[in-house]
């Protein structure tokens, strides 16, 4: 009686543990850590020997060409980083980052720059999805405040990264921009 | 001159006393007939082999059902049994909304209900579509392959129930695509849609596992594993890292299997073991010799040792 008793749960048990594991697994969800989409993220710095990150004031920046000349950033102060979304309709995006402030703003100095990239579609996971990297081949600049522009990694994907230098031209002095 | 007296007799009785000491130090000891050529006599059963009550006592000649000394080595032959299952395990996670699957058949060959050799054969298809998501997945059926063996902790029981580990090592070859792509760059107010077709890669992994058989019914039976899988080596795709893997699954490295068993005894049948066991005794008589064989296997149930 009790080997018949003690068969009978392990059966029971047999069907009932993978149903349990069934419906708990079905639970877990993946999770994105990183962007959903590749989004370049410029740092200023300054073209210094030993490089140092600067907060620019009085500026704005905007995509060459943009619908509605829409501006990403406008007289904005105090910024040490922004997103600058490459268009992913060809493989060359500009923008203009205009000085607004003493006298570089009176002169209406302004800097443009140019990625040259591929677009490589990558699919990363199921929950991040389907995104575009872009494989840098070029940077172009003007130098009137930038010293130059660089892409460390050479590619630009979906991690939560920096992945564009823009070095700026600084003095030392009052006029330190 | 009775100083000396006294003193003689004294000693004489301590000497008494060392000599006597051990005697009446000793154990009442009962003898016991070790004569191991004698005849052995019938015993008296009470219970019967599955340790019921029996009605009447039964006298007769035969090993006492105790343990005289631990057996290590295993019980069974060699060629215990051969089992085949179906695992569907993912079919049923299908039904709770997984959206990929890979359903196998698989032979495993017990020896000495002790280590187990096992080859899986299987598919993997999956079809997934998040509805935040910007792509839909269709990994193609693909075939996959694992290897391994069992090791069955329970080797001297009855083989029908089962607590085993193990390890595999799995191999798949296989294709997908990813259709339905939408990429936006919404400050550029731009949407791209595309597919990305005939995503080929390969994968190989291991798995450590373990899990209990349970018979439900004749030779019938049903088992699942827990298995954890890591993977060796793999390619990915030219524009993706492949999401699913036949065999192996998608994103989580923990995974199970539940499998429905069909399992052929090897074993020698019952009638067979009767002729031999009485061979064997009539062989010992001959001999002189009255110990009785061990007895075998005749089916059924089998005590644990």
């Amino acid at each position: 009686m009790i080997r018949v008793f003690r068969y009978g749960i392990a059966r029971i048990a047999a069907f009932a543990i993978p149903l349990g594991l069934a419906l708990c697994m079905s639970c877990s969800n993946e999770e994105c850590l990183d962007n959903k989409n590749s989004l370049p993220l410029a740092g200023f710095y300054s073209s210094e020997e030993t490089p140092r990150q600067v907060t620019l004031d009085m500026i704005s920046i905007y995509g060459l060409g943009a619908p509605g000349d829409s501006i990403l950033h406008d007289s904005v102060s105090g910024l040490s980083q922004s997103y600058l979304p490459f268009r992913i309709d060809q493989g060359s995006t500009s923008y203009v980052i205009k000085y607004e402030s003493g006298d570089l703003g009176m002169l209406r100095v302004s800097d443009t720059i140019t990625f040259q990239y591929e677009i490589i579609p990558w699919f990363v996971s199921s929950a991040c999805g389907v995104v575009y990297d872009y494989k840098m081949t070029d940077i172009i600049s003007t130098r009137h405040v930038i010293d130059s522009v660089v892409c460390p990694n050479g590619m630009i994907d979906n991690a939560n990264i920096e992945n564009l230098r823009i070095y700026f031209r600084v003095s030392t002095g009052d006029n330190e921009s | 001159m009775r100083i000396k007296d006294i003193s003689i007799s004294g000693l004489f009785v301590l000497v008494l006393l060392i000599v006597c000491a051990p005697v009446y130090g000793q154990k009442k000891i009962t003898p016991v007939d070790n004569d191991k050529t004698k005849p052995r006599q019938p015993v008296l059963h009470y219970y019967d082999k599955h340790g019921n009550p029996l009605e009447e006592p039964v006298l007769f000649l035969a090993d006492l059902d105790t343990v005289k000394t631990a057996r290590p080595g295993p019980v069974y032959p060699l060629l215990e049994s051969m089992s085949f299952g179906v695992n569907f395990f993912d079919a049923v996670m299908q039904l709770a909304g997984q959206k990929h699957a890979s359903i196998d058949v698989w032979a495993e060959l017990s020896l000495h209900n002790w280590i187990q050799p096992v080859v899986e054969l299987g598919i993997g298809f999956a079809d997934n579509r998040l509805e935040e998501g910007n792509f839909h997945y269709k990994g193609k059926p693909s075939l996959y392959a694992k290897i391994g063996a069992n090791y069955n902790f329970l080797y001297k029981s009855n083989p029908d129930y089962q607590i085993h580990v193990g390890l595999r090592g799995g191999y798949s070859s296989f294709k997908y695509d990813i259709t339905d792509i939408t990429i936006n760059s919404p400050y550029w107010d731009q949407s791209n849609s595309f597919s990305v077709m005939n995503q080929k890669a390969h994968a190989l992994y291991g798995e450590v596992l373990g899990g209990v058989k349970v018979k439900i019914w004749k030779n019938i039976s049903m088992g699942w594993d827990f298995r954890y899988r890591f993977k060796f080596k793999g390619s990915k795709g030219t524009n993706s890292d492949p999401w699913f893997i036949p065999g192996y699954g998608a994103s989580s490295n923990i995974s199970a299997s539940f499998s429905l068993i069909y399992t052929i005894p090897l074993k020698r049948n019952k009638k067979d073991a009767i002729k031999d066991a009485v061979e064997a005794i009539e062989g010992a008589a001959e001999g002189g010799q009255t110990e009785i064989p061990q007895r075998e296997n005749v089916g059924g149930e089998n005590s644990q040792k």
